[in-house]
């Protein structure tokens, strides 16, 4: 197995576990949120599921830098000047820096949840045209994500209403052992 | 050889970067683990400074100067490798900043001891997090910027 072949697994494996776990970074949340309240387990869950999201964007980054050091090694430092590359290196940042705002809860949910969700999304994508070769620029890249995080939002917003999450309150919650009617 | 060189340099750096980032991700939680944020910045200052040695073996490499000397902008973006190789020198004063930003932030954290640890930490907590979102913001754009004077 040559190097690229092994740089292409890891970087997709570590897609993987960057897009399947801000999927289910969602599904937990919206369905933690229904009662109005983390309990402890809910919060294990959560707390594993990020961890995963960790693991996917280290995988990714250095993968992602791997391919750089193969491009330049093999003269193709040309690629390096693909906007599309540039597109999904900035959506890549914007995922590790609302990683970072969400942890210091300087974003609000709505927004922090549909950046995550849909920038894993994107970088996804972003990649299947890079690998495809697909000519876009920089600018409508960026243009289609941020469209995209408008609509994610209101769809995921959309999604936990329908679900009843922040629709209830804890106390409104049955006791385990409360006597039933 | 000089591939080796950029592969360790590229490679470390981005450890460096990871490091830091987990640094600041830790820094901002209520209840931040002490022991972990010394392991990180630890990493941190190691990773950027024996990446930044191995950076300098490559730029100096005699492959590498040669191949800077000879090299032809591309048929595309050309104003964009233009402000690149322009940017080149001052590019490397960030390669020297980020490794001594990583020590003082290591230090920062290794001084914060005794029995009074806890309160020190959440006292300077606030100008660990900016320390470190500096060092973290730096080093990446430093490798971005590189990506681009070694192409």
């Amino acid at each position: 197995m040559d190097i690229y072949t092994l740089l292409i697994i890891v970087h997709l494996i570590g897609a993987a576990l960057g897009v399947g776990g801000a999927t289910f970074v969602e599904i937990f949340l919206t369905k933690s949120l229904m009662d109005g309240v983390i309990d402890p387990t809910e919060s294990s869950f959560l707390k594993i599921t990020y961890r995963v999201v960790r693991i996917g964007l280290v995988l990714s980054l250095f993968t992602g830098f791997g391919f750089v050091v193969l491009y330049i090694a093999e003269g193709q430092s040309f690629k390096l000047y693909n906007p599309v590359l540039w597109a999904k290196l900035t959506v890549v940042s914007i995922i590790a820096v609302n990683a970072i705002l969400l942890q210091m809860h300087k974003i609000s949910l709505w927004l922090g949840s549909a950046l995550s969700f849909v920038s894993w999304y994107g970088a996804l994508i972003i990649g299947v045209f890079l690998t495809n070769a697909t000519r876009l620029s920089y600018i409508e890249i960026i243009l289609f994500y941020i469209i995209g995080v408008i609509i994610g939002g209101f769809i995921l917003d959309a999604v936990r209403k329908k679900f009843g999450a922040f629709g209830r309150r804890a106390s409104d919650k049955p006791a385990l052992n409360s006597p039933k009617p | 050889m000089n591939i080796f060189f950029l592969t360790i340099h590229i490679m470390l750096w981005t450890l460096g970067i990871c490091a830091s980032y987990a640094f600041v991700m830790t820094a901002a939680k209520k209840d931040a683990s002490l022991p972990f944020l010394r392991w990180s910045s630890l990493t941190a200052l190691l990773s950027y400074g024996v990446s930044w040695f191995f950076g300098v073996l490559y730029y100096i490499h005699p492959d590498t100067v040669a191949r800077f000397a000879h090299a032809a902008p591309p048929s595309s973006n050309v104003w964009l490798h233009s402000i690149f190789a322009e940017s080149r020198e001052y590019i490397f004063l960030s390669f020297v900043l980020v490794p001594i930003l990583a020590g003082v932030l290591a230090l920062m954290i290794f001084l914060t001891r005794g029995a009074d640890a806890a309160d020190t930490l959440a006292k300077t907590k606030s100008n660990l997090i900016s320390v470190s979102i500096i060092l973290t913001i730096l080093g990446t754009l430093s490798i971005f910027l590189a990506m681009m004077i070694a192409s």
